[in-house]
């Protein structure tokens, strides 16, 4: 194996490591919130895998790609943390008229 | 396996090879914070390292393999676009972190919203709350 390779296949490795333990926090998650910051990561890792790979194998085929997932990105948190604001005004609403 | 003489491109190789080896090890960074981190605050203080940093040194990294104006004009939109979402992302999820009271009280230096009306509004959370003294 030359230098190149292996310094490739390190990149790859712990590119892949990271997106196990990621995906562990985003089963065990315990709140909304919890997964869906494992989901930015681990959207943000498939990002940077699509540009190392690039790297590696020496072509820029996947830089249209990487713009639109770097423009996207962050439609999920901000959807997902705006329906869980929702979601606690209404339970305040709920116990305001339980217990006024 | 290391050449003699200066070689431009062998060293701008291995200079984005180790560009990418850095970004790998920022995600691992991120990932064993999520892991290990206990509220959503200090995971997402986490989560923002290769977001911004990581995808710099990628986008460095092809910049210098790839050596032409046109693929650093594809790649300047990308690390702008990511900029400009990641911290309305990264703001809007701590809020909800602090509003549904997802983070450990005693590990708060600062608290500048303590006495404001969001926290008057949303203390009183009956399945969130943390619990009394009664």
């Amino acid at each position: 194996m030359t230098l190149f390779e292996i310094l490739g296949l390190a990149a790859g490795v712990l590119f892949a490591v990271s997106a196990v333990l990621v995906t562990v926090r985003m089963v065990r998650g315990r709140s909304v919130l919890d997964r869906m910051i494992a989901s930015d990561v681990l959207l943000t890792t498939v990002i940077l895998v699509l540009g190392a790979e690039m790297v590696i194998n020496g072509h820029t085929d996947n830089l249209v790609l990487m713009i639109v997932l770097a423009a996207v990105a962050s439609f999920a948190a901000i959807a997902v943390a705006r329906t869980i604001a929702k979601q606690d005004h209404e339970q305040e609403h709920d116990h305001e008229q339980e217990h006024p | 396996m290391i050449p003699s003489e200066l070689d431009l491109d062998w060293w701008l190789d291995l200079a984005s090879l180790l560009l990418i080896l850095g970004a790998a090890v920022l995600t691992l960074a991120a990932a064993i914070g999520l892991l290990r981190f206990p509220d959503a605050m200090a995971r997402l203080h986490s989560a923002t390292k290769p977001q911004i940093l990581g995808l710099l040194l990628v986008i460095i990294a092809i910049a210098l393999q790839a050596r032409s104006w046109s693929t650093l004009l594809l790649l300047s939109p990308i690390i702008v676009l990511q900029m400009l979402t990641a911290p309305v992302a990264a703001q809007m999820l701590s809020r909800a972190a602090y509003r549904t009271r997802n983070f450990v009280a005693e590990q708060i230096s600062m608290d500048e919203l303590a006495d404001s009306e969001v926290e008057v509004r949303t203390q009183e959370i009956p399945r969130v709350a943390p619990p009394r003294e009664s």
